[in-house]
Order: C-alpha cells, then sequence, then structure tokens
C-alpha cells in the first residue's frame, strides 16, 4: 500500500467500526471477522508486519469483501467519508506486488468472473458482434453507439444483450462492437492484479480507439456492465489512460435518455402486479446514479413500481459485483437470498437488474418462488 | 493522580519453551503497591494483563508458577487478567482507579519495536494454559460447533482481540496487537454457546467475548465471536421482540421497522453496540426512551455447566464485573414506530443552568421521550448550531402520534425553558443524521503522537454538576478536546460520558499520556462525590452488591471462567 493507503487503513483500523452495521458480508458471514474495521484492522497489521499473509489473513482478505462500499454509507467521518472496501483491495495489491496472494483461492475463480474471455465466451462474443450488424441499419441511424460486452454479461444474461441490441435498433443507433474482445480490466483491479488490469486497459483503450475511429462524429460508449463505466470514467483517469473523447453511458441511464427524448417508445403503463429492482453496486453507490433504473420501471410499470428495502445508495448488494462473485460463490448466494428475503417482504412479482451478477445471483430464487427476474432491457 | 513507577524484572521460566523465558514487570506506586505484568518472549504468545495487590510479591509471577499447571504455562497470567472486580476502597486508589486496559496500553509494552510477526497456524503457543490443554478443547469445541466455526490462526486471534477501546487503539497504533485469545469459536445458537463455555470450564481456560461491542480480550481466553446469534423472533401481540445476543442495534432497529415496530430508541443509537453488549454492560437505559422503563424483560443465558437458563434483567449488569453466566438473547419491549418526532434545542450559557434544567424536568416528571445533554466544547464539535460560543445545548424529543407529541415536548420545553434560550430547528440537524463527536476524536488520534480515551461517571443530582465540572478542569489540564454528554437521568441523578483526546510528543508518551489523563479524571470524579469508570472495566458495584454476586458466581462459575479466570 502506499503511504496514502496505510493511513486510510490506520483510521479505519484504529475506529471503532460503525458500519458494521451496514457490511452485508458480516451479516451473511456470522463472524465479525469480516466486519470492515476488522479486514482494516487486518491490512494494517500486514502493513506494520505484526501478521503474516500465510497466516490466513491474506485468504479473509479475499473471502470477505466484495467493495460493495456501503460501509462509506455510515463512515464517522460524515464529511470525506472512507472506505474499508478501499483500503482492503488495496492491501490485495500490495500482496499481489509481494507474490503472496491466496493462490487456492484465486484458481477456483470462473475466468468469466475475472473478466476473461476463453473459447466459448469468445464465441458468444462474435455471434453478438454479428448480431449487431444485421440488427443495426446504418443508413437511417442517427447516432452511432460503441459497446463494451464484458464476458460476465455474456456468460450470465446474453438474452438481454440481444434485447439490448432491439431496443437501440428500435431508437435507430448504430451499434459497432470491437472486433476482438477485451476487458476494462475491473475485475483483476478488485482483487489486486495491477499489472493485469493495466495491460486489459491498455488493450481496451486500443480496441475504443480502433471502433470509435469508425463511429462517426454523435457517438458514444455503452458499457453493458456498470463497473465497466466506473472502470472508464474513474479509473483509468487515475491509470493516465486517455479514452476517446466521447460520453460514456451504462444501459440505464442512457435508455432513460432515449426513453425521455421520445426516441424509445416504451408501451403504456397498465394494471398488474408490483414490480421491484435491485440497484447495481457500481451504478448506485460508485457512479451515483439512482434514479435511471426506477425512472425507466416508473416510465414502463407506471405506480406498480415498489422500491425494495434499501434502495439507492444505501441498496443491499444481491451478488458480489465482480472478481469476488468466482472467489466466494458460498458468500454469493448467501447474500442474493438475504437480498431476496427482501424483495420477497415487499410482495414483488417482478424483479427487474440492471446488472449480469444480480441477475445470475437472484434468477434461481426466482425461479423457485416463480417471480421473474429479468434484465432491464428485457423488460422494455 | 500521577503514579511513581518503579519498574523491576522478575524471571519466569516456562516449561512449554525453555529457550523462550518469560517475565514480569512489577512496578509499585508511591504507597508501596505493587503491580506486575507478566510476559513470554516466545512468538505469538499471548502477553498476560496486570496485576496489582497490597503485598509485596502479591500475584507477581513468581519461579515455578509454570510448574503449577504441569503443561509450561504461565499460570499468574490467567489470574493477573482481572484487577478491577473488587469495589473501589478495598484494595486502595490506585487498583481501583487504574483499569487494566489503560494499564495494559502503558505498562503492557508487549513487544516495543521489536513485535515480531506471528508465525503461521499451528505453530503458536496458547497463553496462559499449555499447548496440549488447548488443543484438546479446540478439539472438542470442533466436534461440538464444527471446524468452520473454531478459529486459532493468528489473524482471526487477533481481529478478536482487538477491541475499540481507547488503549486498545493506542496499543495498535503503536505497531502493537493487544493480548490474543487463544482460540475464537463462532457458535451459532445458543446451545453452542453453551457448549463452548461448558468446554471452556472444563480445561479451566477463561472465556471472552469478542467482537462488535466487546470489551478488552484477555490473553490465552477462548474468544467467543456471538455474531452468528442474530435471530429475532417478534410477537407482534405481547409486543415483545426476542432478539440473539449478536445482532447489532441499528441492524435490530432496521428490522423492527421493516415489521412495523421499533425500539423506540434515541436517534443517535449507537451502531457498534449488541444486545448481548448492551445488556451486559447495563447500558439499556442510555438509549431507551427518558422516563420509560428499561425496555428488557427477561434474558436467555449459557452457563459453565452447560445449561441454559432463563433468567430477569435484574441479573445485570453483574456488579463489579462478577459475572457468572453468557446472554445468549434477550427478550426487549417493542412498540410501532411512532409516527411523528418533535424535537427542540435549548442553549444554556453554563453547565449548571443546563444541569438544573434536566433535573427540573426529572423532579416534575415533564419528560421528553428522550434527552441529552451536551457541555460547551461537546456542542462545539459536534453540532452545526446556531447556540451562541461557549453555551451547552440541551436537545429534547418526543415521538408519537403528532399532537401529544407536540404537546409533550412543548411541556418540556417550557419547564426546562428558564436560565436558557431556545434554538431553532436547524440546531440540531447533525444530531439526526448521527454525526457525533467521535469524528472529532478520531481525528486527533489519528495525528502522530494523537490518543484518545472516555470515562463514564455516574453521579447523584447534587454532585453532577460538580463531578462534571472538575473532571474537566482536570482533562483540560492535559488534553485541548474534551467532550462531554450526559447520556442518562432519573431520580438519582445521572451518567455521564467524557471524551477526551490530545496529542503527545512521541508515540509512547501518548500512553502515558493517557493514563495520566484517565486517571486524574476517575480520581477527580470520586473526590467529588461520584462513581466512575474507564472503557473496558465493569461499572462500581453499589455498596453491599459485591458480596451477593460473588456468591452467585462462585455457585455457579466455580471455576472462574468468566472472570479471567480469577476465582471468585
Amino acid at each position: 500500500m502506499s503511504e496514502y493507503d496505510l493511513t486510510a487503513a490506520a483510521e479505519c483500523a484504529l475506529c471503532h467500526g460503525p458500519c458494521a452495521a451496514a457490511c452485508p458480508v458480516l451479516a451473511a458471514r456470522g463472524s465479525s471477522a469480516a466486519a470492515p474495521r476488522s479486514l482494516a484492522l487486518v491490512a494494517y497489521l500486514l502493513e506494520r508486519g505484526l501478521l503474516e499473509p500465510a497466516a490466513g489473513a491474506a485468504a479473509g482478505l479475499y473471502a470477505s469483501c466484495i467493495g460493495c462500499d456501503l460501509c462509506r454509507t455510515h463512515c464517522v467521518h460524515e464529511t470525506e467519508p472512507r472506505s474499508a472496501g478501499a483500503v482492503v483491495r488495496a492491501a490485495r495489491a500490495r500482496l499481489a506486488a509481494r507474490g503472496q496472494l491466496p493462490a487456492a483461492l484465486l484458481k477456483q475463480a470462473t475466468p468469466e468472473a475475472l473478466g476473461e474471455f476463453n473459447a466459448e465466451l469468445r464465441e458468444a462474443y462474435g455471434r453478438l458482434r454479428r448480431l449487431a450488424e444485421v440488427s443495426s441499419d446504418s443508413a437511417s441511424a442517427s447516432a452511432t453507439v460503441v459497446l463494451v460486452v464484458d464476458p460476465y454479461s455474456l456468460y450470465a444474461n446474453p438474452a438481454a444483450l440481444e434485447a439490448l441490441l432491439g431496443l437501440l435498433g428500435r431508437a435507430r443507433l448504430r451499434v459497432l462492437l470491437a472486433a476482438e474482445p477485451y476487458s476494462t480490466g475491473l475485475a483483476p483491479w478488485q482483487i489486486g492484479l495491477d499489472d493485469t488490469a493495466q495491460r486489459q486497459a491498455r488493450s481496451a483503450q486500443a480496441a475504443l480507439d480502433e471502433v470509435a475511429a469508425k463511429s462517426g462524429a454523435e457517438s458514444l460508449i455503452l458499457c453493458t456492465l456498470p463497473g465497466d463505466a466506473y472502470a472508464l470514467t474513474q479509473l483509468y483517469p487515475q491509470w493516465g489512460l486517455l479514452l476517446p473523447e466521447l460520453p460514456v453511458f451504462t444501459v440505464p441511464r442512457l435508455l432513460l435518455q432515449l426513453a425521455r427524448s421520445r426516441r424509445l417508445r416504451l408501451a403504456q403503463p397498465s394494471a398488474g402486479w408490483p414490480v421491484t429492482y435491485q440497484d447495481p453496486t457500481h451504478l448506485a453507490r460508485h457512479l451515483g446514479d439512482t434514479e435511471s433504473l426506477p425512472e425507466l420501471l416508473r416510465l414502463r410499470f407506471g405506480a406498480r413500481v415498489a422500491p425494495p428495502p434499501d434502495a439507492g445508495r444505501s441498496a443491499r448488494p444481491a451478488a458480489a459485483e465482480g472478481a469476488a462473485v468466482g472467489i466466494t460463490p458460498d458468500l454469493a448466494a448467501e447474500l442474493a437470498t438475504r437480498r431476496w428475503a427482501d424483495v420477497a417482504a415487499i410482495g414483488a412479482q417482478l424483479v427487474v437488474t440492471a446488472d449480469p451478477f444480480s441477475y445470475q445471483a437472484l434468477r434461481p430464487l426466482g425461479e423457485d418462488a416463480r417471480v421473474p427476474v429479468l434484465d432491464i432491457a428485457q423488460v422494455l | 493522580m500521577k503514579m511513581s513507577w518503579l519498574p523491576v524484572r522478575v524471571s519466569v521460566q516456562t516449561a512449554m519453551r525453555p529457550s523462550g523465558p518469560g517475565g514480569a514487570d512489577v512496578v509499585a506506586d508511591a504507597a508501596g503497591r505493587r503491580w506486575g505484568r507478566s510476559w513470554s518472549r516466545s512468538p505469538g504468545t499471548a502477553v498476560v494483563g496486570a496485576v496489582a495487590d497490597d503485598g509485596p510479591g502479591a500475584g507477581v509471577a513468581r519461579e515455578g508458577d509454570a510448574g503449577d499447571e504441569g503443561e509450561g504455562a504461565v499460570r499468574v497470567g490467567a489470574a493477573a487478567g482481572e484487577t478491577g472486580g473488587g469495589p473501589p476502597g478495598d484494595l486502595g486508589v490506585a487498583r481501583a482507579f487504574l483499569p487494566r486496559a489503560v494499564y495494559g496500553a502503558v505498562r503492557g509494552d508487549m513487544r516495543g519495536q521489536g513485535w515480531a510477526p506471528l508465525p503461521p497456524n499451528g505453530e503458536v503457543e496458547r497463553g496462559v494454559r499449555g499447548g496440549a490443554v488447548m488443543n484438546r478443547m479446540e478439539r472438542e469445541l470442533v466436534e461440538a460447533l464444527g471446524r468452520p466455526a473454531v478459529s486459532s490462526d493468528p489473524a482471526s486471534r487477533a481481529v478478536a482481540a482487538a477491541g475499540t477501546q481507547p488503549a486498545a487503539l493506542l496499543a495498535l497504533k503503536r505497531g502493537q496487537l493487544p493480548p490474543l485469545p487463544a482460540l475464537v469459536a463462532r457458535p451459532g445458537d445458543a446451545a453452542g454457546v453453551a457448549a463452548a463455555l461448558a468446554i471452556a470450564a472444563r480445561a479451566g481456560v477463561p472465556v471472552r467475548i469478542a467482537g462488535q461491542g466487546a470489551g478488552a480480550a484477555l490473553a490465552g481466553a477462548l474468544a467467543l465471536d456471538l455474531t452468528r446469534l442474530d435471530g429475532l423472533e417478534l410477537d407482534l401481540t405481547a409486543s415483545v421482540a426476542a432478539v440473539g445476543a449478536g445482532r447489532g442495534l441499528a441492524r435490530l432497529e432496521t428490522a423492527l421497522h421493516r415489521l412495523d415496530r421499533s425500539l423506540g430508541c434515541l436517534p443517535d443509537l449507537s451502531p457498534t453496540s449488541t444486545v448481548g453488549a448492551l445488556t451486559a454492560g447495563g447500558a439499556w437505559p442510555e438509549v431507551a426512551l427518558w422516563g420509560r422503563p428499561q425496555p428488557v424483560q427477561r434474558l436467555e443465558a449459557a452457563l459453565p455447566d452447560g445449561s441454559l437458563a432463563v433468567l430477569p434483567p435484574a441479573l445485570w449488569p453483574a456488579p463489579g464485573g462478577a459475572g457468572f453466566a453468557l446472554i445468549t438473547r434477550v427478550w426487549v419491549a417493542v412498540a410501532p414506530p411512532p409516527e411523528h418526532h418533535a424535537t427542540a434545542a435549548l442553549a444554556f450559557p453554563h453547565g449548571e443552568a443546563a444541569l438544573a434544567a434536566v433535573h427540573r424536568l426529572w423532579e416534575r416528571r415533564v419528560a421528553p421521550d428522550w434527552l441529552r445533554l451536551f457541555d460547551a466544547p461537546a456542542t462545539e464539535h459536534s453540532f452545526d448550531t446556531t447556540a451562541p460560543a461557549g453555551h451547552w445545548l440541551l436537545l429534547l424529543g418526543s415521538a408519537g402520534a403528532a399532537r401529544p407529541a407536540q404537546v409533550r415536548l412543548g411541556q418540556a420545553v417550557a419547564e426546562a425553558l428558564p436560565g436558557g434560550s431556545e434554538l431553532g430547528e436547524a440546531a440540531v440537524r447533525r444530531f439526526r443524521q448521527g454525526a457525533t463527536a467521535p469524528a472529532a476524536l478520531l481525528h486527533l488520534l489519528h495525528q502522530p503522537g494523537g490518543w484518545m480515551g472516555w470515562v463514564r461517571l455516574e453521579a447523584a443530582w447534587g454532585a453532577l454538576s460538580e463531578g462534571w465540572l472538575a473532571v474537566r478542569r482536570v482533562l483540560r489540564e492535559r488534553c485541548p478536546v474534551v467532550l462531554g454528554t450526559l447520556a442518562r437521568a432519573d431520580a438519582g441523578g445521572g451518567r455521564l460520558l467524557l471524551r477526551f483526546a490530545g496529542r503527545a510528543a512521541t508515540e509512547a508518551a501518548a500512553a502515558e499520556a493517557l493514563a495520566d489523563a484517565t486517571v486524574a479524571a476517575l480520581a477527580a470524579a470520586q473526590a467529588a462525590g461520584g462513581r466512575a469508570w474507564a472503557p473496558g472495566e465493569p461499572a462500581p458495584p453499589e455498596a453491599g452488591q459485591a458480596a451477593v454476586w460473588r456468591r452467585i458466581a462462585a455457585a455457579l462459575d466455580p471455576a472462574g471462567v468468566l472472570r479471567g479466570g480469577r476465582q471468585p
């Protein structure tokens, strides 16, 4: 960790830890060792050489933080809240730099969770790219969307991507995908593999440059994963990476803009069952967009939209969004079960998400309860 | 009171690691009383707490102590962990006033700058009991609770040991680990707690609660993390919630709100406290609505013989820390969430006027639903108010149906107002947002040489104002930030929380400054006629109570595993 990170670790480690009340992992794990302050304490002790990484400490740093950043919402530092998640990420990076990663833990992670395209996902990417070419009518297109497709979206809910292409076509937007799949580097960055993250990021930068060169004057970048939009807008500037000067959108944000401008016409709301939604961490907290998803749903379903408990910035995660989902599948399942209990409590008959992690986590629970779980692109 | 220290080193041979002799630092105060702390050089061996006694050598590690156990353990450590159990006065001012948590940080210079990294799991000595005993206990715990619920790796133990008491924070800041428990167990239900307790009692290993809201760690103990005991059962008919002891108050209140119920606590409900910790510490009245009965109706507790018992709440807090069981579940009264909150803020030019206003409210039974009084520095540091500089801030609140709540609040304001002035609604904005003084104090702690601490003071109405001012005075001589809050009041008097922070030239001097300020504050409080205690210490007992509780503890916990191995 840098000097700043150590300071942050000390601040969290030497706090009384009111953020524990907000931590979904603490509740799911049932161990105070999973509390944000405890993890920061481990990071602090590691940094000061008071603990050996081999002593279970490193594994704890990977198994007990999903980076949801809810700890920030309960920080005692009111004017400049700290994030124990950021401390944990920095500690992971330090472990990685020292070659002290818990290899067994990382080995169990699936490629899509680590932001990697295996042969199957490459094939899926190729199909999506061809579909985009077919569905985009470049002659009548008013603007071009440079679509950033992450491996987990392809893995978890390819139907949502196809639905998204349909919506963009209806809005007369041309969709371009890079010839080869690429990742933004978000997943390796989350687990501290900063070198890998920056290598992936440079590939992404090159791919986006290439696609943007073909995109014309009125263009934008659309990320199917909210976390990718976070990476492009928040992390890349920190890494010194310059992207094409195009606005970066998440799916809910762009669809809402299209709906409001009537370039995308939605069906009239009608009476029926209640609808609720799951705010993705990266959308609601990291990007601060708490309105796009519920507003889109209100346009589509009217008064039937019922916010879940702790919506918006306080939304409890339904899933570990990113690499953690592959590293700690048991935790991911527990988080989903707990979040589903919230959803079930309000009697929702349809649950809408805007990220593939939440979709993948909630869908099986929805099947058991006979409540459909769909991506926002699928319900419009 | 300033102690004078006379360090002496006494060697103790540990049979377990003959190559790593332990020892004890012994200090004497000005009155000739001796204090000591045993220690070991062996990496990972937990450092035991402070000891103090009147007679020469009493409670101090001696040659041959290790042999008593037959396991090579430093036996004195277990007995030494508890020094604050007796009533104040019977061991003199020094013993009553120098809490072990503070002493542990100041005198327990556990590793200094040369603290070595802990060895990997499996190579760690287990503190006060020998390795064979601990290994057997670990096996039994795994059998009873399952492997995932038992940890002995250094990271888990360090996390379980690191409380949030000022001395522990300061030690961590200096790069020192607090005394480590030997094992951490996370039982999933009350039966598991009882089983773990019985296993520890059979092995003669002390038990301490770890985790959120828990107090200081104890070297070589079994740390029980009750986080999994977070169940909530609500009896809507009786308006009673049965809550697992490990559930945090903030999470409890959130869950109750979803069920259209509430604890009816103050808005600054402590998010770090668990139901169990709050009950064991007797702190419910501080969060319950002012002037209403205490909400705890009964308790479920695990006894050292492995059984579970349902007990009346009058048994807690056990005076002088003479605990004899672990609380596993608490039945608390709940009510529908109030429809309306009404709040008022009054400013008073000095403490006497503010305390007189609170006393007047109590005497005339014109009670708002909650009340908080902050002294002038606390007001300045904690609130965005329109109060004139140097004024004390009294916040009053009522909740319930809109009109009755407004009427009750109006009556309370009218009664309290003489001598003060009413402020606008904006005065309490930050209070409602949950912003409280810790951020200001933590800011100082994080500075180089920064330190912080707190003491609680309980005093009768007549002594309250004098005690508050006296403690503040001695603290202001020692540190720049002293924040005081009246958190509880009843017919007898009130309970204050005084928090303070300062900076010293070095980290080592910071620990001395904390101890000096704490000791001075406690002495000043007692001189003013109040009862006072520091974090990590149980409230001092009322006269005559301690003996009764000692007899209960002797019957139910003869090995003293819930008192750090100390015999009742």
